[in-house]
Order: C-alpha cells, then structure tokens, then sequence
C-alpha cells in the first residue's frame, strides 16, 4: 500500500538558490527523510546543504513540523500527514 | 459647615476606617494597600507593601492591581480624607470590601510601622516618559527600572542601530556598544544611527553621539574592539541583558558561549536577505530557556553560508528585527510580558509573514546541559573556518 502522501517544504531565503528561487517545494513523502530525499532528486544541492554525506541533518540546519523541531521529535524519522509543512531553518548570521 | 465636609461625615458613617496597625496586619492577610497620594507625597516614604496609585488614575488602574473585587482594599492618604473619597469611587466600581486607613501615611509613620523611600523619576523624567508611564506594564516603578538597567548592544550595525535609538528614547540608564569598525557611507542604507557627516568616524563614538542627542540623561559606554575570549566575560559582566546584533557566525557563537557562562540574557537576532530569526537564548531563566548551540550546535562552513555582504540587505528588516530585540529587552528589564525565551520567531518580510517555532534546550549540550562544566572558549575563527 503506498503510504505517501502530498506535505510541502518550506525553502528559506538562504538556501533558494539551490531551488531555481522556489519558497516552496510539493513532495509526496510520508517521512520527513522521504521528504528531503524527494525534494533532493530535484535539487540535489538543497539536500547537501541540508545533510551531511552520512545521511545526518547538518549542526547547523534545524527541521520544524507544526512548529516543532524534528529532533525532539523522531529526528528524520518524523512521520508526515498529507498537508504537512515541513520548514528548514539554517542559522544564518547577517545583522 | 461645608458640602465637603458634610460629604466625609456621610462618608465616615458608610466607610469602615482601621488604624495603621490593623491595616498592617490585614495587608499581612492578603489585603491589598493602595496609596493613593501625589508623587511629590510618596517621594517622601511609602509604606511597605503598598501600591501607589495616585487618586487622578486610581480608577483607571485598580483593575490591575486587584483584579477580584472581593479582595479587601484598604487606601491611604496623608491623613485619611482623601482616602474616604478614594473609598467611595471602589465602591461604585464594584469594590465591596474597601476600608480607609485612618491617619493616612502620617499617623503609620508615626507608629512606627515600616517604609520605604521610593526612588522618584525628576521632573525632566517624568515629561520625557510620560506617555509609557502611563502603561500599567511600566509605571514609575518600571521606569525607574529601566533607569536602573544596564544593556549591551553587540554591533552599532543594522540590528544595533534602531535597538540603540529606542533602547535610549525608552530610557535605559545605561547603553554599552560593542564595535571596533568604523562608519562607511555603505553602512547608511540601514544603520540609521550615524549620519553622513560622520563616516569614518568610529561607530561607537557616532552611535554615542546619536543617543546623547536623544536623550542625554543615558549613560553610554564605548567598547571600540573585538570581543574576544579574553575581554568578553570582562566586558559583559558589567551588564543585565545582552543584545548580540553581530553579523557573523564567530561572534554569535562567542556571545552566546559567554552569556551561557555568565547566566545572562541573550536577546538575539539576525538576518539573511528578507529572512531573519529573533530568539531570547537564556538557559537559567526561570523557564530554562535553550542556548544558541541547542539550536544550532555548530555553525557552516564558509562554503555553505553566505556572508551579509554578498547577500544584500534593505534596512528595514534589520531595522525591523533591531526593534523585536530592544522590545525583548525591555521586557525582561520590566519583568512583564512573555520573551521569547524557548521560542524562534521567523521574519519573512517578502511576504510579511511570521511563524513562531517552539525550540527546547538540548539536556546534551556541550554548554548548557545539565551539570556540564563550562567547556571554555573555543577558537571561533577556526570553528566558524571549519567544514561540517
């Protein structure tokens, strides 16, 4: 049965020129890792910038589900519900 | 015998009085005491315990400091009449156990029951703050708060320029800013608190210019270097609040390592392009805020983080997000409100959009977790120069 379902991510102004200046991505995914893969079978830069070789979120990117950090959640393996938003929020240093 | 005097025998007959001595010991109950005199009166002692009020905006303020009208109020004067007429209005407020103190503030001195001599806003003060004096959230005592505050400023650029101004029209005593650039006229599309005729000039003696000129009754204080781990504990111990306004990951990681060690507040802020994220890091706030490293626990390598130059900026988003951090500020000196403690606010302003996200403090961080020695000060430059 295929458990995938239509979530949307959200694309920070800084990473958007891995996106062709997309805000933001539709994915089908079920997870927040199908997410970001499927989202890196498009831009596979975005999903450099976001993890590392190894498959790890970066120190330096977090991921929010309802408001809320994957990694105080199931780290990459939070589930999705059709019409989720999954936001990236890299650290960014500009004052 | 006159109208007012016929009024206070009415009065009298209506409104129950009790000595300075029961009312104590009523306040001591749970009563609630409200002077209700002039502020040239008050200056001159204040018994323990009271709320001051004064009688012109005793109505429009009572809600707040006894929001149940059925908690027992008890007023007081200088002597105990105005506190009889003062006692008439609760009543028709709804109040239903109002009682004045006879004798007023005179006769409780006079027993010997305790006071406090209240610091008093001048009368330069007093103009200048009158419009959030009259806050409920601030009033004199939160004014002379802010009088009493001393707050740093991380940056006299983008997002420490508009916090300066306000920090300083608002009245906090005392402004330390952090800067070891100069003005360039490229700085002016956003850092509106140098000028033209300034450029080249050091920003901490411009953005000192700029405060004294607004409002000379704050002390400003210049740090013109590069924080560092050998001066940032020496400069930041002399201060309640932080403000990290910097615009580079080395100084934001070195900000928050100290204000980690040091337990004080760090308000931060900072912007990419359109975007920018707002949060008050501050591990030993009475709800046990995240630092900045639970959030991000290392920072890019350059290759993946563009810096503010290349990137471009409109001053009005750092002149937005400098102005969401003096607001933090002033909230945690006033003790009022909810910070942004435990909390991320996202800035998108291409599409005015702000989204809060809930950020918790890592029990595993390297500085903040639980019983964790402070781990020192790293090499920030070759921490931020290192690839992730």
């Amino acid at each position: 049965m295929n458990t995938a379902t239509q979530v949307t991510l959200l694309i920070p102004a800084a990473l958007r020129m891995h996106t062709d200046g997309a805000e933001t991505l539709a994915v089908e995914a079920a997870t927040v890792r199908a997410a970001l893969a499927a989202a890196g079978e498009r831009y596979d830069s975005l999903l450099q910038h976001v993890m590392t070789r190894d498959g790890k979120l970066r120190p330096f990117v977090n991921l929010f589900v309802h408001n809320d950090d994957v990694r105080r959640l199931q780290g990459l393996d939070t589930p999705l519900a059709a019409g989720d938003v999954l936001m990236i929020v890299p650290s960014v240093a500009g004052g | 015998m006159k109208a007012k005097d016929r009024r206070l025998e009415t009065l009298r007959a209506e409104i129950p009085e009790v000595a300075p001595a029961e009312a104590r010991a009523l306040q001591q109950k749970g009563a609630v005491l409200v002077d209700v005199r002039e502020p040239d009166e008050t200056a001159q002692g204040v018994a323990e315990g009271a709320v001051v009020a004064g009688r012109g905006f005793l109505e429009l303020r009572i809600e707040d400091i006894a929001p149940d009208p059925e908690r027992p109020i008890l007023l007081m004067c200088g002597s105990g009449v105005r506190s009889l007429f003062a006692a008439d209005s609760l009543r028709q407020l709804g109040y239903r156990d109002v009682r004045s103190v006879a004798g007023g503030f005179n006769r409780w001195k006079d027993t010997g029951l305790p006071f406090n001599m209240p610091k008093v806003l001048s009368a330069d003060a007093r103009t200048r703050y009158a419009r959030q004096v009259i806050l409920p959230e601030v009033g004199e005592a939160g004014q002379q708060k802010l009088l009493d505050a001393r707050v740093l400023l991380i940056g006299a650029g983008g997002l420490g320029a508009p916090a300066g101004l306000y920090l300083a029209a608002a009245g906090v005593g005392t402004i330390g800013i952090v800067d070891h650039d100069a003005v360039d006229r490229s700085n002016l599309n956003r850092q509106v608190i140098h000028t033209d005729d300034r450029v080249g000039e050091p920003k901490v003696e411009s953005a000192a210019r700029a405060i004294r000129a607004l409002n000379p009754t704050v002390e400003v204080e210049t740090h013109r270097l590069r924080l560092s781990p050998d001066n940032v504990e020496s400069v930041f111990s002399a201060y309640d609040v932080i403000i990290d306004g910097s615009d580079n990951f080395a100084t934001h990681y070195l900000v928050n390592d100290a204000c980690v060690h040091l337990g004080l507040p760090c308000v931060h802020g900072s912007i990419f392009r359109f975007d920018a994220q707002i949060s008050v890091f501050w591990p030993t706030a009475p709800e046990r805020g995240p630092c900045y490293r639970c959030l991000y626990p290392a920072p890019p390598p350059p290759e993946l983080a563009p810096s503010c130059n290349e990137a471009g900026v409109l001053g009005v988003v750092p002149g937005t997000v400098g102005l969401l951090e003096a607001t933090e500020a002033l909230k945690l000196v006033l003790g009022v409100g909810r910070t942004l403690v435990g909390r991320l606010l996202c800035f998108d302003a291409l599409n005015m959009q702000f989204r809060e996200l809930n950020v918790s403090p890592d029990s595993d961080c390297a500085y903040c977790g639980p019983g964790k020695p402070f781990p020192g000060y790293a090499n920030y430059e070759q921490l931020c120069n290192a690839a992730a």
